[in-house]
């Protein structure tokens, strides 16, 4: 049984006759009593012999044709990469170079435009200053000289050139001739400020 | 005239071959193309059992070989580097085919099932009295798993040395040896009745 299994072993060696002449001496004088292992190498000797025999599969005529077209067409479909140097062929820097020319020109333009569309910084100045210009707002009952007087004391603070700015062109124009704010309650003097708290 | 050009096509190594193609000589890969379809269909069409996909494998073999040219380097024979492709697309060639297969099995009807199975379960007995035919043998060859299919095909039907064999696949000589030997005793036991009558 320990020799079947060794002849099972080396079963490819032997019909192939790669064996060493003692190996195939022992494995020789094995076979002569196992009728197992005997069939089993007279059936991979003939099962070889079979295979040689097996008809040559030709491939079909067009072969050839076809695989030249599935060449031209995957030329076309693989784009070469960047670093090619075919890309530096005369006319078509000329190209490249056009379209980056306007594509620059557009991005100029763009970052011309932009700081024109810019907001100021946002805060809750705007925000206040918002709701004093908007006369239906959700602060119906908020008088306008509160807000105002909320605004002296909230933009230093946060926005600190406001004030100063706003300040000067109430004096440049007449601010006791201001209508919108003649009729209402006196506004409190602008400096010194108050620390009081903001209550609508 | 013919001759002389023919004689020197048939002398110049595979690897010179590919090396003039790198260079840009196409008629070298044609000669490529001329020497190995047959080899490569044979050795696809033996391992997936269908000629047309073999013959796909066999195309789209030729088009890596075209693209990746400059892939290879003399330190490997051309041989070895074609089959390595050949056979990883067949390979996965094989793993569509079982995806699909399991596809359109679960979606056939009972009798659609007895008919595949009652396919599959074909008695041997039944071809005592025919002759040892091509498509037995493939049927047998198919019926191996698709590691020991590809040596027994590479040793016994394309008849490449083990050492070949054991680079095309990546795996030890004593792994390729192995296999071919299980592959051989499986064929031989399967198709012992028909090895006899065709003795």
């Amino acid at each position: 049984m320990k020799n079947c299994e060794r002849f099972t072993e080396l079963l490819s060696d032997y019909v192939e006759n790669t064996l060493a002449f003692a190996e195939k001496r022992e494995l020789d004088v094995h076979l002569e009593h196992c009728s197992e292992c005997r069939s089993a190498a007279d059936g991979v000797v003939n099962l070889r012999r079979n295979f040689r025999r097996l008809s040559t599969i030709q491939s079909s005529p067009d072969f050839e044709t076809i695989l030249r077209t599935r060449i031209k067409l995957d030329r076309r479909v693989h784009v070469a990469p960047i670093w090619n140097l075919r890309y530096l062929a005369p006319g078509r820097f000329a190209a490249y170079s056009a379209a980056a020319v306007v594509v620059m020109g557009c991005l100029f333009y763009l970052w011309q435009r932009l700081p024109a569309r810019a907001l100021p910084p946002a805060s809750s100045t705007i925000a206040v200053s918002q709701m004093q210009l908007a006369p239906n707002s959700v602060f119906p009952s908020v008088s306008p000289a509160k807000i105002f007087y909320t605004l002296d004391q909230v933009t230093p603070q946060l926005w600190p050139n406001f004030g100063a700015s706003r300040k000067s062109s109430e004096r440049a124009s007449s601010a006791p001739t201001d209508s919108s704010r003649a009729g209402s309650a006196s506004r409190p003097a602008a400096t010194p400020v108050s620390h009081q708290p903001i209550t609508f | 005239m013919a001759e002389p050009l023919q004689t020197f096509d048939n002398k110049i190594s595979d690897e010179d071959l590919i090396e003039k193609f790198q260079r840009g000589d196409l008629y070298a890969y044609e000669l490529i193309v001329k020497r190995y379809k047959d080899q490569l269909l044979n050795f696809v069409y033996r391992f997936l059992g269908n000629h047309e996909e073999a013959e796909d494998v066999v195309q789209e073999t030729f088009l890596r070989v075209y693209r990746k040219r400059h892939a290879y380097q003399r330190v490997a024979k051309f041989s070895t580097w074609i089959y390595t492709i050949a056979g990883n697309l067949a390979r996965t060639e094989l793993r569509r085919r079982n995806r699909r297969r399991i596809f359109s099995l679960s979606n056939l009807g009972v009798e659609d099932k007895e008919y595949e199975i009652s396919d599959d379960i074909l008695s041997p007995e039944r071809h005592t009295n025919t002759v040892l035919s091509e498509e037995i043998i493939q049927r047998e060859i198919n019926k191996l798993s698709p590691k020991f299919r590809e040596v027994i095909i590479l040793r016994d039907i394309q008849e490449l040395s083990y050492e070949e064999i054991s680079k095309i696949i990546r795996v030890p000589i004593g792994t390729v040896k192995s296999r071919v030997n299980r592959a051989r005793l499986r064929l031989q036991g399967r198709l012992k009745h028909l090895l006899d009558k065709n003795k």
